[in-house]
């Protein structure tokens, strides 16, 4: 019994100090490095400090640096929701979907590695809207300048233009990787509204689909300081039965400076001949 | 008696500590883990040849040498990217000073599922037993 009782005192001491010391792995600041070799990015990001429950903040204000925050399972922040809300497919909408082969499994398809999947961003293609919003692993800074909000994506140095100045949706746009996007306000709720898509880029990294049809529509709510929310809905009779909303997403404010993330083709194809593909047995000769 | 009790403790603990140190896999996105088994890491010991500090993931390449003298030429994906290193202190000039040519390492990997020399980063450590680059921070 005492044995019993040590063992697991002493397990639990010992998973709780390993979770302590992650937490402050993982929280380590890098106020050691002073040398930043001269690029533009600067020291490390400071910390924002902690929210004021009185700190007042504007409702109408977006602009700063965000980031989507990611949730408990893989699919959170990175796709609209989890598959079991996906709507049910037209028979373009599946056969597309089918024909995108990607790293992601899915309930209806098997993942591959990387290197065999079809993925355009692999090849430095553009991700585009929605996708960008999508991509947590990068940062987004926000501008509101007179008749536009600007969305500037870490990813691929991507700007993203929406119109606030009243005008109406174009009648037939041409398809763009970004769309064509135009904002307003609905008391506190910026309500933005996109067509015009080039459909051959993907909705997320599932491979889940959408047309050049699409509506697009994003109602964000800035909820705190530091909070924004937002849910996407997306209308798109040629891929789906009926409209996709999203669940509920969340982008944190953040610290510090956006940094350059562009998607050089040069050293993707290196990265792509020496590591990914033949990881995966794929040989280049 | 209470020795004994030490030795138990101990036995139980570094299992666990173990576990939860190697249960933490190195995330990648794109399904990169497919390519790689975490599973079954490998450690080895080499001596690097290059170091690239580019997206989409940085990459090492070094060589090891078994008993017989016989090099192999090894690479490995590290799955954060520049961006999220450099969020951790890793930025490219002191990443690349830490990972020269020349230095040497132990660098654990979940190798190529293809069987290739190329692994999937978990953990480099020098010679002085410092851990190099923070492989934790690598969720996209």
């Amino acid at each position: 019994m005492r044995r019993c009782f040590v063992r697991s005192t002493v397990i639990g001491a010992s998973l709780l100090y390993a979770a302590f010391c992650f937490a402050q792995a993982s929280q380590s600041p890098s106020k050691k490095v002073t040398d930043w070799g001269g690029q533009a990015e600067g020291p490390a990001p400071a910390r924002l400090p902690p929210i004021n429950p009185n700190e007042k903040f504007d409702p109408h204000d977006f602009s700063g640096l965000w980031r989507p925050a990611t949730g408990r399972s893989l699919t959170d922040g990175r796709m609209m929701t989890g598959w079991d809300k996906v709507p049910p497919r037209t028979t373009w909408g599946e056969q597309v979907f089918q024909s995108r082969v990607t790293g992601r499994p899915g309930p209806q398809k098997k993942a591959v590695e990387p290197a065999k999947g079809n993925d355009p961003i692999m090849t430095c293609n553009p991700k585009g809207i929605p996708r960008l919003l999508f991509y947590t692993g990068g940062q987004a800074q926000f501008y509101q300048i007179p008749d536009q909000l600007l969305m500037e994506f870490q990813s691929q140095g991507s700007i993203r233009h929406i119109w606030m100045d009243g005008r109406e949706l174009p009648k037939s746009p041409d398809g763009r990787w970004m769309g064509y996007s135009i904002g307003r306000w609905e008391g506190d709720t910026l309500v933005i509204d996109t067509i015009g898509f080039d459909d051959r880029a993907w909705l997320d990294q599932w491979g889940n689909v959408y047309s050049s049809d699409m509506h697009f529509q994003e109602r964000w709510r800035r909820t705190d300081r530091d909070t924004l929310e937002v849910v996407y809905r997306i209308d798109d009779s040629k891929t789906y039965t009926r409209p996709w909303i999203s669940d509920t997403k969340t982008w944190k404010r953040q610290a510090g400076e956006i940094r350059e993330e562009l998607c050089a083709p040069m050293d993707e194809n290196f990265f792509n001949e020496k590591v990914r593909d033949p990881a995966a047995g794929v040989i280049h000769k | 008696m209470r020795n004994q009790g030490m030795k138990n403790a101990f036995a139980f603990v570094l299992p666990a500590v173990a576990i939860l140190v190697l249960s933490l896999p190195v995330f990648a996105h794109h399904g990169t883990n497919i390519s790689y088994d975490q599973s079954k890491p490998v450690t080895l010991k080499g001596v690097m040849t290059d170091f690239n500090y580019r997206n989409p993931h940085p990459q090492v390449f070094f060589d090891v040498t078994d008993e017989s003298g016989n090099v192999t030429h090894w690479a490995g994906e590290i799955a954060p990217t520049p961006f999220t290193l450099s969020q951790h202190g890793w930025n490219k000039s002191r990443s690349t000073e830490a990972l020269k040519p020349g230095t040497k390492i132990t660098i654990t990997l979940g190798p190529s599922r293809a069987g290739a020399p190329i692994g999937v980063v978990m953990k480099i450590v020098n010679e002085k037993g410092e851990e190099i680059l923070d492989q934790r921070a690598g969720e996209q």
